[in-house]
């Protein structure tokens, strides 16, 4: 058969299949689809549009996410999140972080498997963009602040030292050796503070003061006398620690231990943390907070955080006027006036806590990112 | 005497009929003629559907100027073929059609083996010997008025035709195709 002939044969079945596909659209019908497709067209340009200008909007210095620290209604929230998470600052993947405020930085140490060096980011509260990242070396566990200063705690099994970033430069400006142990780490792993013009350090050594100057380490205590070694914090010119049950006051300016004692109203909590807030002593552990008044060294309230194992808060963190308690996935906000949970915060991972700069900090480990939380 | 060589009678008799008819009549004569050419260049109803409707929307739309050409059966012939050159709009038409027909089922077709396989080897050709085989066959119309179609000459269309006719001859395998 010729092709002319395979093309009038094949344009004739398909003209009668053309037909047989039903009658011709009524035009009203056509001209009211045409009508809805505008509209949606209409709908999806006008949703392009406003997505850019919020994109562009977030990436510009003056657009809302650059307010300055504490403006809650500037920040912009972060989609699918707590509202009260107000923004997210990508800070890097990482298997284990902490985290630090001063007021003038926000210091996210990350600690990543895949990694041999940790990585110390630092971010500007005020624009949330982080500004510095600075490599401080292998097995890097805790970053805290103050007084100017940042130190980073390196502890391996075998040996730990403090490494201390000069926040002008954000290089590291010194290491300070703090001995060598063969004593496995502690429950609850370890802690730093900088506090009453020392550096404090709780790790499977015991607690030990570093002299920031002259970098000279004192051991306070040894590892074995009390129990876990649960937090370290400062409140009313002392430095304080927590160690199995016992809650003790230490002279910052020579590191003697003035008192201590297994506080009544502890109960049955087995401490995990420990802070300072709104002018007490918060220790935290097993679904409860405690209230320590270290005017009178005593418990004043208890209460619980948490609905049951998961929920349960471990770590701890405050300032003059917030406290907060964190689990797993979720941040309990404290209201210290009464005394009890005032909020609880959805978290979509683990991580770290600190208060300061006019916010709450929490690092989200599995999406490596540092939340702005409005307290 | 060959259809190409044919002159644009046919279609000053059609301008005739057009001038005196309304779009409802036009639109019922040629949808389906449109339709079958939009198929023939895409293979797929539902995009050929909703370009033919595209089209003849526009011509609607538009028609106090439309309805006055010589053709405006080319003029939407025309439309349909740029809108059907768009693989962006036969995806977007035929997930249209799936949702339209979400839970009811697509007609079947009366499967021509030999008449798929012609419209397959169309579509295979390039896009402007595709649109003037398809022209050619599906419509019977002269050189000239394909000519009109797409936007060039006759003596274009007639290369197009020629060098599509020979493709279609090698690749249904056809010897006894004059091809010229």
């Amino acid at each position: 058969m010729s092709i002319d002939a395979r093309g009038r044969r094949a344009a004739q079945t398909l003209r009668r299949a053309a037909e047989r596909r039903g009658p011709a659209p009524d035009l009203g019908a056509l001209h009211g689809r045409a009508r809805r497709r505008a509209v949606g067209r209409t709908g999806l340009v006008v949703l392009a549009v406003v997505v850019a200008v919020a994109v562009a909007w977030r990436g510009l210095p003056f657009g809302p996410d650059r307010a300055p620290a504490g403006s809650k209604a500037g920040w912009p929230g972060v989609a699918g999140l707590d509202r009260r998470v107000r923004d997210a600052v990508p800070t890097g993947m990482a298997s284990e972080t902490d985290v630090a405020a001063a007021a003038d930085a926000v210091w996210v140490l990350n600690r990543s498997q895949s990694s041999p060096d940790a990585m110390l980011v630092r971010v500007d509260p005020a624009t949330d963009r982080v500004v510095a990242r600075i490599a401080v070396g292998p097995a890097a566990v805790r970053v805290a602040a103050g007084h100017g200063e940042v130190w980073v705690l390196r502890s391996s099994p075998s040996s730990s030292d403090l490494v201390q970033v000069d926040p002008a430069t954000n290089r590291v400006a010194r290491t300070v050796p703090l001995g060598t142990s063969t004593r496995p780490a502690r429950a609850f792993g370890e802690h730093l503070l900088v506090a009453g013009g020392a550096v404090w350090v709780m790790n499977q050594q015991g607690i030990l003061r570093v002299e920031p100057g002259s970098g000279r380490v004192e051991t306070v205590m040894g590892p074995d006398r009390y129990g876990p070694l649960s937090g370290l914090a400062a409140a009313g010119g002392s430095v304080w620690a927590v160690a199995g049950m016992v809650v003790q006051q230490i002279r910052p300016e020579d590191g003697t231990i003035g008192w201590e004692d297994a506080p009544e109203g502890l109960g049955a909590m087995i401490p995990s943390g420990l802070t300072a807030g709104a002018g007490a002593l918060w220790v935290v552990g097993t679904g409860f907070l405690a209230r320590f008044d270290p005017g009178t060294r005593r418990v004043v309230a208890t209460f619980r955080v948490g609905h049951g194992v998961g929920t349960y808060a471990d770590l701890v963190a405050g300032d003059a006027r917030t406290v907060v308690a964190r689990g797993d996935k979720v941040l309990y906000l404290i209201d210290p006036a009464a005394n009890r949970v005032r909020a609880e915060v959805a978290l979509p991972s683990t991580g770290a806590v600190a208060v300061g700069a006019g916010a709450i900090w929490v690092t989200d480990q599995a999406n490596g990112r540092l939340l702005r939380v409005e307290g | 005497m060959r259809r190409a060589d044919r002159t644009a009678t046919g279609a000053e008799a059609a301008a005739v009929v057009h001038l005196a008819e309304g779009f409802e009549a036009f639109y019922e004569r040629e949808y389906h003629r449109v339709v079958s050419f939009g198929y023939a260049l895409t293979g797929s109803w539902p995009a050929a559907e909703d370009a033919a409707q595209e089209a003849f929307l526009r011509a609607h739309r538009d028609w106090d100027r439309i309805g006055h050409y010589d053709h405006p059966g080319a003029w939407v012939r025309r439309v349909v073929a740029n809108l059907v050159a768009s693989a962006f709009r036969r995806r977007l038409a035929e997930a249209r059609a799936l949702v339209r027909l979400a839970g009811r089922r697509e007609p079947t077709q009366a499967a021509d083996p030999a008449g798929v396989d012609f419209w397959r080897a169309v579509r295979a050709l390039p896009r402007r010997q595709a649109q003037t085989i398809a022209l050619f066959y599906l419509e019977d119309w002269t050189t000239a008025e394909i000519a009109r179609v797409l936007g060039c000459t006759d003596v274009t269309v007639r290369g197009y035709l020629h060098k599509g006719r020979q493709a279609l001859a090698r690749r249904l395998g056809d010897q006894d195709e004059e091809a010229g």
